[in-house]
């Protein structure tokens, strides 16, 4: 009995130091954001994990003395059938969780508004746009303020407010996420949805698609990249100049076919409007006027 | 010409792929064994008087558990590809392609919700609520058989397109829209699953009816609602739900299926369809299908913890309440499947905290079923062992669960293997085990003996760690940026040693599961030393136990007075000796009506898959016929004589002694 | 218990029973309102319901369908009589009155699909036919079970089971006049007005 119980819990220690191990590992991207949106929804993760933490583990520690009591260690214990709390313990059980789940209720009013992802960032400097569209399998990124394009090339200037709006076109509901930067956003054809996300240093991610939408899903990552403001300009200026491709309509619709391309490509133009052109084209015929 | 006679049927439509040809082997051997097999032992007549025609919901009962049995090893054959190709398609495609791996889980995903969970519950709610309540049947005995039969026509579809198709639906377990429209799925797979959904739903909704009007109906005199044992009183709830919900699902995959059928245009994306409106209903659908299938886990629980700790549940009242106020809040969640769709911080916050409030009747009931130990004298029968296994995952669950209901904290999980993680905890760790305490409790009321307690907890065990070492790495994966239904990844992710370590689990939980079936064998192999002759073999305190086991398909000959909510624990306080007087008791005939029905009902789904409408006319002309031959059969009763009672009850009462030492 | 207090307990708890069934079919006809409501203006450029509906057919649906309703009691105020000829008789004009509907009805549809609006011209025209159609459907079985109930009229005595059967007939009958109170108002009534 002894042997199995210490067994048991070398191997909750053990569990324990894996789970730590994994957590901070550079791979638990959740937990080393590298935005200020993520590291914000880092520390309501937390906040709600210790919370939590504070109901379950008396419960557990209660749970197992109870277990040792009546069930292992039975006949030392007293048995009494007609134990009960009467209405008085009843109404406290009912009311214990419920403070602490009026806290989180409270805690989550605000914090749901403070990271609306629609909300714009604070800061000095004026917010990048830039126009996301899902497509099957791969992801176009438009700067319209620049007048360039990337395919599955995601650029941005860190210490910046990125005001992202994203769409899609003949792909299904699809889910834009780069996770050390910020939580996920839908994108979807026909609808506008926004993301505000800022980077807090320099770096290079994976962002990916994660939300079903056929064969290429697991192939829909994209190049995300962080640098200077400076840098960032530069790159501009060099697609400008050098890119000879132009992401016209007729490229445009090479795009939209439904096929894996994880190819990195990077437009000096880009056909005016278009952003907006896919997502009305969903609510209107062609050959009616808006 | 062709058109007509065979729909969008082709050549092509005959299984070719290596992958779903094992099945089609596999299905094809089976059946014709077993053809073989009643044939030579001339036992036709049998199982068609005895067993598929029968309205008894005893019967009833084991043909779903057996029906649900089955179709778990499909689905656990599923997981086991889906952990397989996850562990090895690190920078490489692994061994299905993108397509097969996104059918596999998504059948995985249906075969378990509908036909595993749902089957073992109605399973165990048709032999246990009527005993417990004191009834002779269900409020609807027809129905039941009809129910049974639809749940089991529906898994045929399900499993139809390894005879007739070749692929299934890759869309994951809800044919989420727009994905399953034609644009993006122009095969039949979506439409083997709207349609073996659609037979399956209705199956349900029939047994939820019936379900609901018994235990309101039913109940034997004196049992108040608040006499009701837990399993009853949490089956009800889950009977509100399913009768609420149910119709939803039917409604909107309907829609789905014009939109994929009549070109109309619900949820596409042209033609200005609304994809959200998809994702709204079936949702508010799916939020109260998962209570559904908990609730009664829930119940099942209360009653083993009480008759094993040898006290009444705590709290009985609040207990009674918190399954009331989870069903309610249940209606009033569903957005938080879908928090990253940009409804705003108002609509989010709402559903979060909302979400939110389930953990306090949830938090009521795990101190009750504590504190129900406490003071106790607790015998550590292995239903116990996957009890106190519950508590301990349900917590980890929960705790998720009210993780995710934070919209900013679901923005870093939704679609991850989190999200898995959770779903997965509270289905295996609370609906499954809830399921594997049930059958082991009350197996000898069923069958009449006992299982062999050694190997169950062997299972247990197995179960048990297994179940941590396959989803505690999912939770970690969550965190480190895994998407789900991923059918490959790069080895830079660091994700592949958590995959394999989450195998490993699942081989773990598969020797639990070879346990089981060793279990049942041997147990049944050794049944003359573990009968239960006296009905009541735990110590029992509700009703169920005062029957013999297993039980005359009457149930009672007299059924006994009710005077609190553990009816059988006061009777046997009072040395209650049932009396010896017997009435005429009125019987349902056996009815094959039902199978006839879902026979048609089978050919009339198969052949709107395949568009084919000179069948889908014999089908559907074939239910009308059947049930207006129902209509005009006025004698589907007959009366049991009170000698032909005592007949009967003679061959029991020999061997029943009711001093209470069971 | 008495054979007849059972029979009459084993008829409550078919009519209950059938009263949970029609919550059931009602959340049905719930969602392809809320799908309506939530689409009635995706029009996709196409034709609106101004345009299309004409208020002096609906309001000659609706009046048949209130008629039917009374007549259809009346017919099961006779089976409660005993009056087999007045029932049969009641319930014929009931037929009559709902295969009216459903011609009016059924020339509604040809006329839209005649003008090019048919279900696969807008999200909206999907709704509307999917929930008027899926009413249109559940009279045409009402109009089915009320034919086999003529028969058993006819065929068998009017015991309690018997009566019981028709007054589940009935329920539905009237239950389908109840959802089309809110069709007339919900789909014609707010799509012309607003």
């Amino acid at each position: 009995m002894k042997t199995k119980f210490l067994i048991g819990i070398f191997t909750i220690v053990l569990a324990v130091i894996g789970i730590a191990f994994v957590l901070t590992s550079k791979h638990a991207l959740v937990f080393h954001p590298k935005g200020i949106i993520a590291q914000k929804e880092l520390e309501l993760i937390i906040t709600n994990i210790i919370l939590m933490l504070i109901i379950i583990v008396p419960t557990y520690i209660f749970l197992f003395a109870v277990v040792w009591k009546y069930c292992i260690k039975k006949d030392k214990a007293k048995y009494d059938p007609e134990h009960s709390y009467g209405p008085i313990g009843e109404l406290i059980m009912w009311v214990l969780p419920a403070i602490v789940v009026v806290i989180m209720s409270t805690v989550t009013w605000e914090i749901t508004h403070k990271l609306d992802p629609y909300k714009p960032l604070e800061s000095e400097d004026k917010p990048l746009t830039v126009q996301i569209i899902a497509l099957n399998w791969k992801w176009l990124f438009i700067y319209p303020e620049q007048g360039i394009a990337a395919l599955n090339y995601f650029h941005i200037p860190d210490h910046t407010p990125i005001h992202l709006n994203l769409a899609a076109d003949h792909s299904p509901m699809n889910s834009f996420w780069i996770p050390q930067l910020s939580g996920q956003i839908y994108s979807m054809a026909g609808m506008r949805t926004q993301l505000y996300l800022m980077a807090n240093e320099i770096g290079e991610y994976t962002g990916k698609a994660v939300e079903i939408n056929g064969e290429g899903y697991a192939d829909m990552t994209f190049h995300v990249k962080s640098t200077s403001k400076n840098d960032f300009e530069t790159w501009v200026k060099e697609i400008k100049e050098s890119s000879k491709n132009h992401l016209s309509e007729k490229a445009y619709n090479e795009l939209v076919k439904p096929e894996v391309n994880k190819s990195v490509i990077f437009y000096s133009e880009v056909e005016p409007d278009l952003y907006n052109k896919i997502i009305h084209k969903y609510m209107y015929p062609p050959n009616q006027v808006l | 010409m062709n058109k007509f006679l065979y729909g969008k049927l082709t050549p092509e439509a005959i299984p070719h792929h290596w992958y779903t040809i094992g099945g089609t082997v596999f299905i094809i051997i089976t059946a014709i064994a077993l053809i073989i097999y009643l044939t030579i032992s001339k036992r036709w007549g049998w199982l068609w008087n005895e067993w598929f025609t029968s309205t008894d919901p005893k019967k009833i009962g084991t043909m779903y558990m057996i029906f649900a049995t089955l179709m778990f090893f499909r689905g656990m054959l599923d997981a086991g590809m889906v952990w397989l190709q996850q562990s090895i398609a690190a920078d490489s495609q692994g061994y299905l392609t993108a397509d097969h791996f996104q059918q596999i889980f998504t059948s995985h995903g249906d075969i378990m919700v509908f036909f595993v969970t749902m089957g073992f519950f109605f399973g165990l709610m048709n032999w246990i609520v009527p005993l417990q309540i004191g009834a002779r049947d269900l409020a609807f005995p027809f129905l039941n058989s009809l129910g049974l039969w639809l749940t089991i026509a529906g898994g045929l579809l399900i499993n139809f397109f390894f005879i007739v198709g070749g692929d299934f639906a890759n869309t994951g377990w809800l044919a989420i829209a727009s994905f399953s429209e034609l644009e993006f799925n122009p095969g039949v797979g979506v439409d083997y699953l709207i349609w073996s959904l659609q037979l399956s739903g209705l199956g349900s909704l029939l047994a939820g009816i019936n379900f609901l009007v018994t235990i309101i109906k039913k109940r034997a005199p004196g049992m108040t609602l608040m006499k009701m044992p837990l399993f009853t009183w949490n089956s009800l709830c889950a009977m509100v739900l399913i009768i609420s919900a149910f119709p939803v699902l039917t409604a909107t995959t309907l829609l789905l299926w014009l939109d994929r059928a009549f070109g109309m245009h619900f949820f596409t994306l042209d033609y200005a369809g609304n994809q959200m409106m998809y994702w709204n209903l079936i949702w508010m659908w799916g939020h109260p299908e998962v209570y559904i299938l908990v609730i009664p886990a829930f119940g099942m629980f209360s009653e083993i913890v009480s008759t094993f700790s040898q006290k009444p549940v705590s709290g009985y009242l609040s207990m009674v309440w918190a399954a009331i106020s989870i069903t309610a809040l249940s209606y009033l969640v569903w957005l938080h499947h879908f928090f990253v769709m940009g409804a705003g911080p108002d609509v989010n916050s709402f559903f979060g905290i909302v979400t939110m409030l389930i953990a306090i009747p949830a938090g009521v009931q795990v101190f009750n079923w504590i504190l129900t130990m406490y003071k106790g004298r607790v015998n550590l029968a292995s239903p116990m062992y996957w009890f106190i296994g519950f508590l301990i995952i349900f917590m980890i669950g929960g705790m998720a669960g009210i993780f995710m209901a934070s919209p900013p904290a679901d923005f870093q999980v939704h679609n991850s293997l989190f999200l898995v993680a959770h779903f997965h905890t509270m289905i295996v760790g609370v609906a499954l085990f809830g399921i594997f305490a049930g059958l082991t409790f009350w197996f000898p009321k069923i069958f009449g003996f006992k299982l062999n307690e050694h190997l169950d907890k062997r299972a247990f065990w197995f179960w048990f760690i297994g179940f941590f070492v396959a989803f505690i790495p999912l939770y970690l994966l969550g965190f480190m940026g895994a998407p789900r239904r991923i059918d490959h990844y790069d080895s830079s992710t660091g994700w592949q040693p958590l995959y394999i370590t989450a195998l490993i689990g699942y081989i773990f939980i598969s020797c639990g599961i070879f346990t089981q079936v060793y279990l049942v064998l041997k147990s049944i192999k050794q049944r003359k030393n573990n009968l239960d002759v006296s009905g009541d073999p735990w110590n029992g305190r509700t009703l169920e136990w005062a029957a013999h086991s297993p039980p005359p398909f009457y149930n009672f000959a007299v059924v006994p007075p009710i005077q609190s909510h553990q009816p059988f624990w006061d009777l046997k306080e009072q040395g209650w000796k049932p009396e010896q007087k017997y009435h005429d008791i009125e019987c349902f005939k056996n009815t094959g009506i039902g199978i006839y029905i879902s026979i048609f009902a089978f050919l009339a789904g198969f052949a709107v898959v395949w568009q084919i409408i000179w069948l889908i006319a014999v089908g559907l002309v074939g239910i009308i016929a059947c049930v207006i031959t129902l209509s005009f059969d006025d004698e589907m009763e007959y009366v049991l004589p009170a000698e032909e009672v005592a007949k009967i009850e003679k061959l029991y009462v020999s061997r029943v002694s009711y001093d209470g030492n069971g | 218990m008495t054979e007849m207090d059972e029979a009459i307990e084993t008829n409550d708890t078919k009519v209950f029973g059938f009263w949970v069934y029609l919550m059931t079919d009602l959340v049905i006809f719930a969602v392809l309102f809320a799908c309506y409501i939530v689409l009635r203006a995706n029009t996709y450029g196409g034709p609106t319901p101004k345009e299309l509906f004409h208020l002096p057919s609906v309001l000659a649906e609706t009046l048949i369908l209130l008629t039917s309703s009374f007549t259809c009691s009346l017919g099961m105020l006779a089976v409660h009589r005993q009056l087999k000829n007045w029932a049969i008789a009641w319930f014929i004009m009931t037929f009559l009155l709902g295969g009216a509907f459903l011609c009016i009805e059924i020339s509604e549809f040809i006329e839209f699909v005649g003008k090019g609006a048919s279900w696969q011209r807008s999200a909206f025209l999907s709704s509307f036919f999917t929930l008027v159609g899926t009413h249109g459907l559940h009279i045409s079985f009402g109009l089915l079970w009320m034919v086999v109930m003529m028969f058993r009229i006819a065929l068998r005595p009017l015991t309690e089971h018997s009566v019981s059967r028709i007054f589940r007939m009935a329920l539905f009958w009237h239950f389908l006049d109840f959802v089309w109170i809110f069709i007339f108002t919900v789909v014609y009534g707010i799509g012309y007005l607003l």
